[in-house]
This record gives structure tokens, C-alpha cells and sequence, in this order.
């Protein structure tokens, strides 16, 4: 008796300690966060926010997604930003102008301070500029300087960046985490330790960074320095907690553990609508669920195949029992009217224009007989491992197999989806790996050619249609030269007048984005450009 | 033990490469970056060389203590692992004594009133319990204590010893629930089998207390059989975790290997599981020498 019971409580006095010791270990790195709360109940001075996914560094130069960008923008700013209808507005820049195609001036402000209370000066400028540019630093952001030729002081406080070649995109990326100002006396002392957990980050926005424990929160306080001082946060502190099962998030959010989740996952906002205590706001986005056909590919590079699969497909039906709200109809364009953002007006006549392809069995038959195809042919379609996109799969599946057409539905992990649908799985012939792939796009900046370069330019990566035609080519090259606004409408529209012809994509929907809060707090406007313009200092409680 | 962990790099190393995905392409997801970038990426990250020199690289710096960065978090493996290593063992340990005290105890009832609706009962729950998927588990408790009844936090790890403890209660029961299952059917196999050996009979005959001959003389004995289960189960609690943390977001080992496996993130995937492996082993080495304390007949061989 006595052997044992020493036994059985050595051993139990030894995983205790160990315990003991990890909760010890675990403690330690938290211990930063703990003195500030990070229980959103328990203290009335924190806002706290739910993330899918751990962020990818605190360093703007690689805040290029939905979770690291929330998070950024509220410690670091642009030189501009965009407002919740998608215009352009002074941040750090308090104006500018275009000279000619190629030069744009920035006025800086002056009185602008960085949370340590330090001035912000043209050389934080410059040097911040410089450095997503510099190819060493690999920033994730570093393509949108691919046209600038040299960014130099021309005044006290005037930044003048000059172009190699007339790019109609430039304007919008100062309001970018691309040219997000930090402090270079404190990037040159963090080194390599810059936007880690233990490097940190300083900026001029209304919060400063506190810690991070990985895979776990990130937690930010009030900067009390801040140079805006229209513009204070209402909330102390921002706790980001990261929570990647979807049901946990959501969970978290009707117990009241986070105050808000950013675009909640699509296929529970049925539960978050029938809760009383959530508000969801919704918007439209510059993102589209298209399916590409692979157009390098037979049958695929015949235009009758490409139209034959449009009719036979009943993407209305699609639209009303699986999209539902989560997305509105798609057209022969590839956004909805939130990018038609240059000459509104003239875009929606135009979207009236486009030929449509409307669900018709017969009409389908017919062109693949036309085509030599009246038996059908087998043929793969690669999708990821989201349930939507499952679902919309096997209704295009069903549908195909009324016109003979037997697909193979090839489903792939997140990962794996990302390599086929920028062209990094290839078959023997060099040729990408699918037939057809069921993926999506979002423009990064609020303007249309943001969906029409990317996807239909021969030879980008993000084309998964492998399009390629050079009238196209050369009028999306024409308007990226030109200024004017109308010219680049019409090049734009003659572009399209092409591709809506040749259907080398059909357009599934257009992803509604949405924002899940706690039915106590209000001030945060969901939009399109919210990867760039979120900000929680609005945050404010309701009533 | 070294030779193994030799083995078994290799293997990782190779299994990690064996999936179609680029890592540069994953970093580079969706975004909208130049070649330039992604060969800048490509050389930072080894990724330009062969295997082999890859393997090398990797494998030097292992045994210097520096496991690689992480290619989507840009920090080193090493301080990644060490801020989360601390959630996994104790969220394992937690479950391993709870399912110990829950489950011997429940065995050797079952053993001691074998075939009465008690031990009929048991046997009944822990199959369902033993049925039930580690994920499924963890989402009905959040669901019922969190949600509806609203008695433990839905995630999180908390901050300071009670609070973290307190944080620890779903996630951990949630994963000792399969281990009670399996670790108390061994229990009543194992005494059910002691209990009927001549020396138990001569013991009672004795006289000796039956509390006494159940406890001292025929659970010693059962142990050996219920330790090696339980050092298997405890390995493959360190698996279940990863569910169990991913569930609860506690942010441990299993969702840092899960977000590596996601995205290619090569020195995070190898790192993690060379880790696991290494504890594995630690665990195996631990139990041997408890089977030496036990039984001196082992000791020895």
C-alpha cells in the first residue's frame, strides 16, 4: 500500500508541477497583456475583436490581408485614405495633386507625432517609402512602386514622386499600408525584430502597439500622443483575439467574449441574423466567385464550348437556393457596380448593354453539336475546400450532365487551391493542371481596371482563364497610360465589349461583405475598401 | 533515441515536400506581387536549392538550436514554439491526470461489481464516450456550458494561474473524455484478471480487508497493462490537442502545426513535429522506467 500510494503521488505531484510550470510559462508572455484586461467583460475600457487567422507581422510592408490589416491601420497610417464611399482623402498628406501623367506632389503635414511623442519628419517619410520599395525587404506591397521612378523631398513638406510610365493606379496606393509611415529612429534600433512580437512597431494612429502573443491576441492602448486630436479613440484599449474555428468565433461573439467579428463565415450568418444581440451590417465588395475555363485547353479554347457551359448552367437557380444573401447575381462583368467607381453613370448604361447568357438547355446542345461535341466530354473542375463553393460545384455538375458534359469535381485544400489558381500546378504540356477552376479575385484599390488587368491580361499569374488576347492586352495598356478618366472608360468598355463576347470566365456572384458587432457598440462602417479603412477609434457604444 | 530522431527528420523533411503546394506561392496568396519579390522570397528561404542542401540547412541548424523561420509569421520557429508550448502541455497533462483519476477509479468498480447494472452502466457510457470524435466533444460542451448555460469563457487561455486553470476545464475534459474510455475498459480487463489469480484468493482467505486486497494487492499488479495504455493515450492526446486547441482557440502547438500545414510554412510543419515526436519518445522513456519500479522483474532483464 504504502509503495503505491508513494508512487501514485509522485506521479501526480510531478504533473502537477510540470503543469504548473507550462501555466507558468504560458503566463509570462501575457503578462504584458494582463495588467491592461483583455476579457471583454470584465472591463468596460476594451474593445475587442475577433480574427480568423494569426497576423502576419506588425510591419505595414506586409499588412496585405483581412487579419494583419485590422490590426495595422489602427497603429500606423497613409499619406492618404479611403473614405466609406471609396474617395480618396487627406491622412498624412494634408493635399495633393497630379502635376502630368507622371508626377504626383504630396503636401505632408507638419504637425503630425509619432506615439513616443516624437515629430513625425520627411525622412520618416521617405525612409518608410523607401523601404516597402527596397526588393531586399520582399514587402507583399512592394508591386505598387513598380512604376515609380524616384520619390524625393521637393520642399519643406513636399513629396514629389515621379512615374517611368503613366500609371492610372498610382494614385490610389498612398492610401495603402504601402505607404504607411513609420518611425525610422525606431525601425533602425528594432533591425530585424521590426513588426515582431518583440520588435513591435510605431506609428502615428490613434492606438500603439502593447504585445502579441502568438497565435493567441494581440493587444493595443490609446496613443496619447496622437496628432488628430478630432479623431480620438473612445475605447482605451483594442484586443484582437485570434479564433480560427469559425464556430468558436462566432460563439465568442453572442457570449459576449469579442465585441465584433469582421466578415463572419458566410454559411452562419443565418444564426448570426436570428440573434438579437448581434447587429450586422452588410456592403458591397470589389470581389467576385468566378469559374474560369481553362482557355489554353481544348474544348475549352473553342468560344461555342465556353457559351454552350454558360447556357446549360442555371445560375439563377444557384443565385436563389445556395448564394442567397451571401452574394448578388453575377453578370458577363467581372464586379459589381461598387468598382464601377470612374464615370458611375456611364458604367451602369454600359452594364446594361453587355450580352447576357441565359439558362437554355437547348440552346446549349446546339452550340456544342456546332462545336463537334453533341455527345459531350468528360472534364475536371478544381474548387477549395469552402461549402459554398462545394455546393455550387455538384449544381454545375448536375447541370453539365444534361448536356453530356461529365465533370470530375477535384477538390483541393486552400493551399493547394492558391497554387492551381495562380498557375504554380502545370500539366506536361506547361499548361495549368484543371479544365475549369471555381476561385475568386478582389480588386485592391477602387477602380475598375482593379479586376480587369489581373484577370484578363495575358500572361498574370492571377489570369486562371489563361486568356489571352492582344486588342485586349493593348487596351488595358492604353488606359493604364492615360489621365483622363472618359478615355479610360472607353478603352476600358471596348476591352470588355471583347471578353463579354468570348466569355473566357462566367461570373458565379459577388461576395457580399458583411460585419458581425455586438448589438452595444456601433461606429464602424462595413465597405468595400475596409481592408484599408477600417478603424476602430470610431467605435463608439450604441444609443 | 538519437538514431530515431535522425530517421524520423528525414521523414518529415520529405513527407513536408511531398504536397503539390509552393510556399511562395501560399505567402503570396491572392496578392498581387512581382517576380522579383517572389525570387527575393525564394532565395531568403533556401527554397532556390536542391533537397538535399535544403535538408543540410535545416538539419545543421536544428542541432544549434535554430529551427528556420517561419515563412508567414517571419519569426523564428524556436520563439514561436517556446510562446506555445506551455498551452499543449499543459492542456495535456490536465487531461492526462484528469482521465487517470476519473478512469482507474471507474475501471476497478466495474472490475469489483463485474456484470451488475453498474458495471453494465459504465461500460455503456464509456462507449459513447469512446465513440464520440475529440471535435464534436469540444463544440457540444461549448455549446451547452458556454453558450447556453453560460458557466465557462467559449475560448481563450486566460491571464495568472486560476484564471488560466479556469480557462482549462472544457478543453481539457473535452480531451480526457476519450482517454476515460479506453483507459478505464483496460483498468477493469486488467484487474477482472488479477482478481481471479490464486493469491487474491488466498489473500481474502486470510482475512485481509477487501478494500485492502483490491487496492494494494490486485491494482498494483493491474498497472502495468493501464500505464502503457496510458502513455499510447497520452501520445495521442498531444494529436487530439490540436483539435481541441484549434476548437477553443487556445493557441497552442496543434494550431500553430495546423496554420503551418495550411500554408506550406516548411520549417513551422517540421519543427512542430519533431517537437511532438521528441515528447513522444521523452514519454516512452519515462514509462519504461516506471515499468522498472513496478515490476522488478523487468528491471531485471
Amino acid at each position: 500500500m504504502r509503495r503505491t500510494g508513494k508512487l501514485v503521488s509522485l506521479l501526480l505531484s510531478g504533473s502537477l508541477l510540470l503543469t504548473l510550470l507550462a501555466g507558468c510559462g504560458g503566463g509570462t508572455s501575457g503578462a504584458a497583456s494582463s495588467d491592461n484586461g483583455s476579457s471583454a467583460n470584465a472591463d468596460d475600457s476594451t474593445f475587442t475583436v475577433a480574427l480568423d487567422s494569426d497576423i502576419v507581422k506588425l510591419d505595414p510592408a506586409f499588412a496585405y490581408d483581412f487579419t494583419t490589416n485590422p490590426v495595422v491601420n489602427q497603429i500606423t497610417q497613409g499619406l492618404l485614405t479611403f473614405d466609406t464611399d471609396n474617395k480618396l482623402q487627406p491622412m498624412l498628406a494634408k493635399s495633393w495633386k497630379q502635376m502630368d501623367d507622371l508626377t504626383y506632389v504630396y503636401e505632408i503635414r507638419d504637425d503630425v507625432t509619432f506615439s513616443d511623442g516624437s515629430p513625425m519628419t520627411m525622412d520618416d517619410v521617405l525612409y518608410s517609402l523607401n523601404r516597402t520599395r527596397d526588393p531586399d525587404v520582399a514587402s507583399y506591397l512592394g508591386w505598387m512602386f513598380d512604376s515609380v521612378d524616384t520619390i524625393e523631398q521637393t520642399g519643406d513638406w513636399e513629396l514629389t514622386v515621379k512615374l517611368k510610365t503613366p500609371d492610372a493606379t498610382w494614385q490610389y496606393f498612398p492610401a495603402t499600408t504601402a505607404c504607411h509611415i513609420i518611425s525610422k529612429k525606431f525601425a533602425e534600433s528594432a533591425g530585424d525584430k521590426l513588426g515582431t512580437p518583440e520588435g513591435g512597431i510605431m506609428g502615428t494612429g490613434p492606438y500603439k502597439f502593447v504585445s502579441w502573443k502568438n497565435g493567441t491576441e494581440v493587444d493595443l492602448t490609446r496613443n496619447e500622443n496622437y496628432w488628430n486630436t478630432d479623431d480620438k479613440p473612445y475605447y482605451d484599449n483594442l484586443a484582437f483575439k485570434i479564433i480560427t474555428e469559425d464556430t468558436t468565433r462566432v460563439t465568442a461573439l453572442q457570449t459576449g467574449d469579442v465585441d465584433c467579428v469582421p466578415e463572419p463565415p458566410s454559411d452562419m450568418l443565418d444564426v448570426l441574423k436570428s440573434d438579437s444581440n448581434v447587429t450586422l451590417t452588410a456592403s458591397k465588395g470589389f470581389g467576385v466567385t468566378f469559374l474560369a475555363f481553362n482557355n489554353a485547353k481544348a474544348p475549352f479554347n473553342d468560344v461555342r464550348v465556353r457559351k454552350a457551359i454558360y447556357h446549360a448552367i442555371n445560375f439563377q437557380s444557384i443565385q436563389d437556393n445556395l448564394v442567397k444573401d451571401t452574394g448578388t447575381t453575377g453578370t458577363t462583368l467581372p464586379s459589381s457596380d461598387a468598382l464601377f467607381t470612374i464615370e458611375p453613370d456611364r458604367w451602369a448604361q454600359y452594364a446594361a448593354s453587355v450580352p447576357t447568357y441565359d439558362y437554355d438547355v437547348d440552346e446549349a446542345k446546339q452550340l456544342l453539336a456546332q462545336a463537334g461535341y453533341a455527345d459531350g466530354f468528360d472534364a475536371t473542375l478544381c474548387i477549395s475546400q469552402k461549402s459554398l463553393h462545394n455546393s455550387i460545384a455538384l449544381a454545375i455538375q448536375n447541370d453539365l450532365a444534361q448536356v453530356g458534359i461529365n465533370l470530375t469535381i477535384n477538390k483541393v485544400s486552400t493551399d493547394e487551391h492558391t497554387a492551381y489558381q495562380f498557375g504554380d500546378v502545370l500539366d506536361d504540356n506547361g499548361l495549368r493542371d484543371y479544365d475549369m477552376i471555381l476561385a475568386g479575385w478582389e480588386a485592391d484599390f477602387p477602380d475598375p481596371s482593379g479586376n480587369l488587368t489581373p484577370l484578363f491580361q495575358g500572361g498574370n499569374t492571377s489570369n486562371s482563364a489563361a486568356y489571352e488576347n492582344s486588342q485586349v492586352d493593348e487596351y488595358i495598356s492604353q488606359q493604364m497610360q492615360s489621365s483622363d478618366p472618359t478615355e479610360r472608360n472607353d478603352l476600358m468598355f471596348k476591352a470588355f465589349d471583347i471578353i463579354t463576347d468570348e466569355v473566357p470566365y462566367i461570373f458565379v456572384y459577388y461576395p457580399i461583405k458583411n460585419i458581425a458587432m455586438n448589438k452595444n457598440y456601433t461606429g464602424v462602417v462595413m465597405n468595400a475598401s475596409w481592408i484599408w479603412n477600417i478603424h476602430f477609434q470610431d467605435v463608439h457604444p450604441a444609443e | 533515441m538519437i538514431p530515431v530522431l535522425i530517421v524520423v527528420s528525414v521523414l518529415i523533411f520529405a513527407m513536408v515536400r511531398i504536397t503539390p503546394s509552393d510556399p511562395v506561392a501560399s505567402m503570396t496568396k491572392g496578392k498581387n506581387v512581382s517576380e522579383e519579390t517572389r525570387q527575393e522570397l525564394r532565395v531568403r528561404y533556401h527554397l532556390d536549392k536542391n533537397p538535399a542542401e535544403q535538408y543540410l540547412i535545416w538539419i545543421t541548424g536544428t542541432l544549434h538550436g535554430d529551427l528556420g523561420e517561419s515563412y508567414q509569421y517571419k519569426q523564428s520557429v524556436g520563439s514561436l514554439i517556446s510562446q506555445r508550448i506551455g498551452i499543449t502541455l499543459s492542456l495535456v497533462i490536465l487531461s492526462g491526470i484528469l482521465s487517470v483519476l476519473v478512469a482507474i477509479p471507474v475501471g476497478v468498480i466495474s472490475a469489483v461489481k463485474m456484470n451488475s447494472a453498474l458495471d453494465k452502466f459504465l461500460s455503456v457510457l464509456t462507449l459513447v464516450f469512446v465513440a464520440s470524435p475529440v471535435f464534436l466533444t469540444a463544440i457540444i460542451m461549448m455549446f451547452v456550458f458556454a453558450l447556453k448555460m453560460g458557466l465557462f469563457p467559449s475560448f481563450g487561455t486566460g491571464n495568472g494561474l486560476w484564471d488560466s486553470l479556469y480557462h482549462m476545464v472544457l478543453p481539457s475534459v473535452a480531451l480526457a473524455m476519450n482517454m476515460v474510455a479506453l483507459t478505464s475498459r483496460i483498468t477493469r480487463t486488467s484487474m477482472i484478471e488479477q482478481l481471479n489469480s490464486d493469491y487474491i484468493r488466498t489473500a481474502t482467505a486470510k482475512g485481509i480487508p477487501r478494500m485492502r486486497v483490491i487496492v494494494t494487492y490486485a491494482l498494483k499488479n493491474a498497472l502495468i497493462p493501464i500505464i502503457t495504455v496510458t502513455s499510447i493515450q497520452i501520445g495521442s492526446m498531444l494529436v487530439g490537442a490540436v483539435l481541441v486547441e484549434s476548437v477553443f482557440a487556445m493557441g497552442g502547438l496543434g494550431d500553430l502545426l495546423i496554420s503551418g500545414i495550411k500554408a506550406a510554412d516548411y520549417p513551422v510543419v517540421q519543427g512542430v513535429t519533431l517537437l511532438l515526436v521528441f515528447i513522444f519518445l521523452c514519454i516512452n522513456l519515462v514509462v519504461d522506467i516506471f515499468y522498472a519500479i513496478l515490476d522488478p522483474r523487468i528491471r531485471l532483464k
